[in-house]
């Protein structure tokens, strides 16, 4: 696992501009590092609305003591502490929400119809990857959400990069079978 | 190269993740191989999927991005996060600087009670690692500090090698003690520092000051912690050490010297009154701290931040090894706050500092980290369980690491 990957650089970088008062910075270290903090959300929130709330209220504290982080390269560790804190007290808060975020079933069932909306969709294959184990889900989230190699991703989680492969082979190979075994059931 | 073996390469090669060599050999197994290529058109359909669906909204990024750079107000609740109140900075200096300005005029000029008065109480001792003496003002002997735990004004309290313990101010200010550490409480709003390393934590709304004082008093000096900040001095003969951990910047005087004080800042000033600053990497400041935060009833989240802002970097630079070094110092008693992390919920979040916790906590524990350990055995992840019942069987067989 690389030391520093160019992306952890390049928000080092942002950190440190923005310590020494760059307001820009901040606008930049946002808008970086937004994809990867809204996977991390989005994996412990089932519903976007409430995942979004989530990742503003996590950079609302974050840039507002950002003068707590000396170093800057603790910036991924304490950025994701925080996120993880505001996703926990928010399920307490909103416990029915954390469950389902529309009043269908979430888990996918064979009677799901052929002509769903696009919204439904989505909402849909968020169920289907909110029934993946955690860490596959923080993962293949990642992916999605934000541009980074598998070195970059590795990095940010703080694991290898072999578990990153590993982790979207898997997450790939269930969603893959959960979608298959639906598209037989309709078929039937 | 047989389809298992090309199977977890699939993930990788959609996303260009491949080796030039792994590639070839991926490829011409597809080239051979008529179920291998289904699986892969399989998954380039579900990636399609993927990176249709789960797209990010630029409004709620542009919110995100405008809600984190305005100027600041208190900290919004969850509730009100896309409303907040804001209170501009200019405002929030004022009420420092008032209070400040305040403190001053309440602070009494004689800070020793008249002879014969009931002794007000300036503050408590709240938790501690092992046994604490105390000098009243009224006796002339240091005696262990008893249940009754109430520091009167005039009290001096001083801590053995190896035990910490933590104070509330009545103004609600928090102090903490390191090892072969000696303080002195002048007034609810007053403190002075003897001997030793001691931290302090000031309430929201109210400043503390804070002398200190080497021996002979060649050294002497005060500052004002204005309210909300953290700071932390080392005293020994020959000089203090003041670390501005957190909040506004301050002043600090002594007989012959004036400087000011920023946050992240660390100031030394010796007895001929030379001062030398630098900046400090305050990641690993607290790292003396676990075993007392381990024990006081609400050190969780604190002792998560410490341990956590330390084992990040272990592994990564040499600061980081530096930590480790400190924390495998504090022995045994540094296995239990260790192992707090490693069962909080927050560190489920971090598997990789997670792990080096426990890795650390099992080379540091003896019996008294049983229960928690035992606790650990049937942690789901393998792991930490594997870690946790390899060291109970070390500490029951009584073998060295």
């Amino acid at each position: 696992m690389p030391l520093t990957s160019e992306t952890q650089r390049e928000t080092e970088d942002c950190v440190r501009r923005a310590l020494s008062g760059d307001d820009n910075a901040k606008i930049d270290l946002v808008r970086h590092l937004y994809g990867r903090i809204h996977a991390l959300c989005q994996s412990q929130l089932r519903s976007q609305a409430d995942a979004e709330d989530a990742v503003q209220e996590t950079f609302m504290r974050g840039m507002a003591r950002l003068d707590e982080l000396k170093s800057p390269e603790a910036i991924t560790g304490w950025l994701r502490g925080i996120a993880h804190n505001v996703c926990v007290d928010l399920i307490r808060r909103n416990r029915v929400r954390y469950t389902s975020s529309t009043d269908v079933a979430t888990l996918p069932t064979d009677d799901t119809p052929a002509n769903i909306t696009d919204h439904e969709e989505r909402d849909h294959l968020m169920g289907l990857i909110h029934a993946l184990p955690e860490p596959l889900r923080e993962t293949i989230l990642l992916h999605y959400y934000d541009e980074m190699t598998y070195d970059q991703m590795a990095a940010w989680l703080g694991v290898a990069r072999s578990t990153v492969n590993d982790r979207l082979s898997k997450a790939r190979g269930m969603l893959k079978h959960q979608l298959m075994s639906q598209r037989c059931g309709d078929e039937l | 190269m047989n389809c298992e073996q090309c199977n977890c390469h699939l993930s990788a090669l959609i996303d260009g993740e491949l080796s030039a060599t792994v590639q070839r050999e991926v490829q011409r197994h597809l080239d051979k191989c008529r179920s291998c290529r289904d699986a892969l058109d399989d998954l380039k359909m579900l990636d399609a999927k993927l990176t249709d669906q789960l797209a990010l909204s630029s409004n709620a990024i542009d919110r995100a991005v405008d809600a984190s750079t305005t100027p600041l107000g208190p900290q919004p609740s969850l509730a009100r996060a896309r409303w907040i109140e804001q209170i501009p900075a200019w405002s929030i200096v004022a009420v420092v600087a008032a209070s400040i300005a305040l403190a001053f005029v309440l602070l009494p000029r004689k800070d020793d009670p008249l002879p014969g008065t009931a002794l007000p109480t300036a503050g408590r001792l709240v938790s501690t690692t092992g046994s604490v003496e105390v000098l009243d003002p009224e006796s002339q002997r240091w005696q262990p500090f008893v249940s009754s735990n109430e520091l009167f004004i005039g009290s001096r309290i001083r801590t053995p090698v190896g035990v910490n313990c933590e104070i509330e101010m009545a103004d609600r200010a928090t102090l903490r003690l390191g090892g072969a550490a000696e303080l002195a409480i002048r007034s609810p709003k007053h403190i002075e520092v003897l001997q030793g390393q001691v931290w302090c934590r000031t309430s929201e709304s109210e400043p503390l000051r804070v002398d200190a004082r080497t021996p002979n008093s060649q050294l002497a000096s005060s500052m004002i912690c204005p309210a909300n900040s953290e700071f932390q001095w080392t005293i020994d003969s020959n000089r203090a050490v003041v670390q501005a951990l957190a909040g506004p910047a301050t002043e600090w005087t002594g007989t012959d010297f004036r400087c000011p004080v920023g946050p992240g800042e660390r100031i030394a000033v010796d007895n001929q009154q030379n001062v030398e600053r630098s900046e400090e990497d305050l990641a690993s400041t607290k790292i003396w701290q676990l075993p007392l935060l381990a024990v006081s009833g609400k050190g969780q989240e604190e002792l998560d931040r410490v341990i956590e802002a330390a084992l990040i970097r272990i592994g990564r630079t040499k600061t980081g090894y530096l930590d480790e070094q400190q924390i495998r110092q504090l022995g045994p008693r540094g296995a239990i706050p260790l192992l707090a992390y490693v069962q909080s919920d927050r560190s489920g979040a971090q598997v990789s500092v997670r792990h080096r916790a426990m890795q650390i906590a099992t080379e540091l524990a003896d019996e008294s980290a049983s229960s928690r350990l035992r606790q650990l055995s049937s942690d789901q992840d393998d792991t930490i369980a594997e870690h946790a019942k390899r060291a109970l069987q070390r500490i029951e067989n009584n073998v060295q690491p």
